[in-house]
């Protein structure tokens, strides 16, 4: 990735690079950093774009319900989310810092 | 209703995971946020818009036809106008959502509108066509095929609409022209 990820996107890629073997939904993942899916999805179609996202198709839906997509990091998206995350773990520690 | 816009502007992969995730959400509250959320990531897409542009061009078409003098009142012309416009609309539903094969048909209705010319031969649009389906992009095709049926909307007699066939006089159209360039 060339230019340095939003903080939006690098909670994406480090929520997905905590479970790298799990696939997980757009709604659930949304809740779990705090997006609506209007910042979730256009973040989750560049990172596909770009290779750090892969994505696939539930296999065995409910009836009556279409299969829904799921997303799981690879392995470029662990090597960004490492990358971004020794930042985002480094900047609470300088905040909680005490005065 | 929302889920309905997201797969009118996302066709294809996003689009149908937008609508599937909306689909598995329990409560209505929680839904219905959702899918307005997936609507606003679905407009971030070049291709929506120019999906968009492309409703709004096939739709004005028959506006044009029927804001000329004469028209009003005149109910077969309406049903056959309706007809046509709703079938174009839903052609331009299932196009291809790949931004150059829009952006090719963009430019060739904004031409049929404006140009007598390109509306009095149509048979460039069978040779658009053509080469789309030499250079094998089946998709292209389906994109060509939804800006030819410009040419095929209607025929007008005078002021009056009186059925659906190849316009191959440019005069009668000629008030399209007139509409467009009145100040």
């Amino acid at each position: 990735m060339a230019r340095r990820p939003s903080p939006q996107t690098a909670a994406v890629l480090a929520a997905l690079a905590r479970e790298p073997a799990q696939w997980r939904y757009g709604y659930e993942l949304g809740k779990e950093v705090g997006l609506e899916a209007g910042t979730l999805y256009p973040i989750l179609m560049r990172l596909s774009d770009r290779g750090l996202l892969e994505a696939g198709w539930e296999s065995d839906p409910p009836a009556g319900r279409p299969p829904r997509h799921l997303y799981r990091i690879t392995g470029a998206g662990q090597r960004v989310a490492a990358d971004v995350g020794a930042v985002a773990v480094a900047a609470p520690q300088r905040r909680l810092r005490p005065a | 209703m929302t889920a309905l816009l997201i797969r009118l502007f996302a066709r294809g992969e996003w689009g149908r995971a937008m609508v599937a995730e909306v689909a598995a959400i329990d409560g209505s509250r929680a839904r219905r946020r959702f899918a307005l959320g997936c609507l606003r990531a679905v407009l971030t897409r070049p291709a929506a818009w120019l999906r968009l542009a492309m409703f709004a061009l096939v739709a004005s078409v028959p506006a044009l036809l029927f804001s000329g003098p004469g028209h009003g009142a005149d109910p077969t012309g309406l049903v056959i106008v309706g007809v046509v416009t709703i079938t174009c609309l839903v052609a331009v539903a299932h196009a291809d959502p790949s931004v150059s094969a829009l952006a090719g048909g963009l430019i060739w209705w904004a031409a049929l509108l404006l140009s007598a010319t390109v509306r009095a031969h149509p048979e460039w649009a069978l040779a658009v066509i053509a080469v789309a389906a030499v250079a094998g992009r089946r998709r292209a095709v389906s994109t060509a095929f939804v800006t030819c049926l410009a040419i095929f909307v209607v025929s007008v007699e005078g002021d009056t609409i009186t059925g659906i066939r190849v316009v191959r006089n440019p005069d009668k159209l000629a008030h399209i022209d007139r509409r467009l360039t009145l100040p």
